[in-house]
């Protein structure tokens, strides 16, 4: 079906490319999002990403399938984002920017204390995962958010399926052992 | 093979991406080896507090905003090749800068003047034009500056020198 996209647009039919945008955008919104933790950033760098898409489908190669081509992009444009804006990125999830809703409701298990318990924890938990290395952090956020499979991460980040293993371990693994140490260091 | 290695194999497991074979002799593994057992449990409440930390993403169309952007371009694709060209032409100043420099660095390091009038500069420079000439200028009579205050500065003696 992408294929025959390609096709058309390339032919000079811009209505295929506002299709392909249309499909893809919020996928890529979403994982870009993700990423840099902020909607107007996420929004010029998905724009970006589709400008680089109309740019080069000329040379889009058949080989890949277009959905991880465009994980491709918005991967490089997105750490690029994130190695210029090293110092900027002291903001995450917990800020004013963050638009989602609270992850748990009210429920017979969940008391008012309870909750704002598990809030803090998430709260913890997102910024752990903030401040994951960005290599690790990639991989995590395909995987988990994204639900790539470990194939199709190593085809978009262009590296092997052993090496997205092993970013997911020791992601994981850093993970692991800073919840341990926080969890000790409560009172 | 070693907890060691088992270990590292934990979240490809959880994952479901062990091939066959090594998923079935992870598994006889887990039956005999209790640390194991207790890493993989551990993992397993990892990924499940990674899938509960995920943040709702804002609901956002930018399809249109998207489009609008393709269409500026479509409708001056030249504007690209300006700034490709316009890049060229900051390489080209800054290589031309860079070659300038070096020729005027000789009578620096053997503590000569700089020729201070642009003359020269200028022939070579034509293309480029005031702003360059500028910028020359200021570099020679800033090297000049610097030139004569390094022959003020006396032989420097390195501690523990006899």
């Amino acid at each position: 079906m992408d294929e025959l996209l390609i096709k058309k647009i390339i032919a000079g039919d811009s209505g295929s490319f506002e299709k392909l945008v249309s499909r893809y955008q919020k996928k890529i919104f979403a994982f870009v999002y993700r990423m840099v933790e902020s909607r107007e950033d996420a929004g010029d760098l998905t724009q970006e990403v589709f400008l680089q898409v109309f740019r080069s489908l000329n040379t889009f190669r058949g080989d890949a399938k277009l959905n991880t081509w465009l994980y491709r992009i918005a991967s490089n444009k997105t750490l690029d984002f994130l190695r210029k804006n090293k110092k900027a990125r002291l903001v995450t999830f917990d800020s004013e920017d963050y638009q989602g809703e609270p992850s748990l409701t009210c429920s017979p298990e969940n008391n008012p204390e309870q909750i704002v318990l598990k809030e803090e924890k998430m709260r913890r938990l997102r910024r752990m995962i903030a401040g994951l290395p960005d290599r690790y952090r990639l991989a995590l956020v395909l995987y988990h958010y994204q639900e790539l499979s470990y194939q199709q991460i190593a085809d978009a980040l262009e590296i092997p399926v052993k090496t997205v293993a092993t970013r997911l371990y020791r992601a994981k693994l850093i993970l692991r052992e800073t919840l341990r140490g926080d969890t000790d260091a409560m009172p | 093979m070693q907890c060691r290695e088992w270990k590292k194999k934990i979240p490809h497991y959880l994952a479901g991406e062990l091939p066959g074979d090594e998923c079935a002799a992870f598994k006889n593994h887990l039956i005999a080896c209790r640390d194991c057992r207790e890493e993989l449990d551990s993992f397993r409440e990892v990924d499940f507090l990674i899938d509960a930390a995920c943040v709702d993403v804002p609901e956002i169309d930018l399809t249109r905003r998207i489009m609008k952007q393709v269409k500026a371009e479509k409708s001056c694709p030249e504007s690209r090749g300006k700034r490709t060209v316009a890049v060229l032409q900051d390489l080209v100043t800054a290589a031309a800068a860079a070659l300038i420099l070096f020729w005027f660095s000789g009578p620096a390091l053997s503590g000569g003047e700089f020729p201070v009038d642009a003359d020269r500069v200028i022939k070579v420079s034509d293309t480029v034009g005031g702003a360059f000439q500028s910028y020359v200028d200021f570099s020679a009579s800033t090297a000049n500056k610097l030139s004569a205050s390094m022959k003020q500065i006396g032989p420097i003696e390195m501690k523990g020198d006899e």
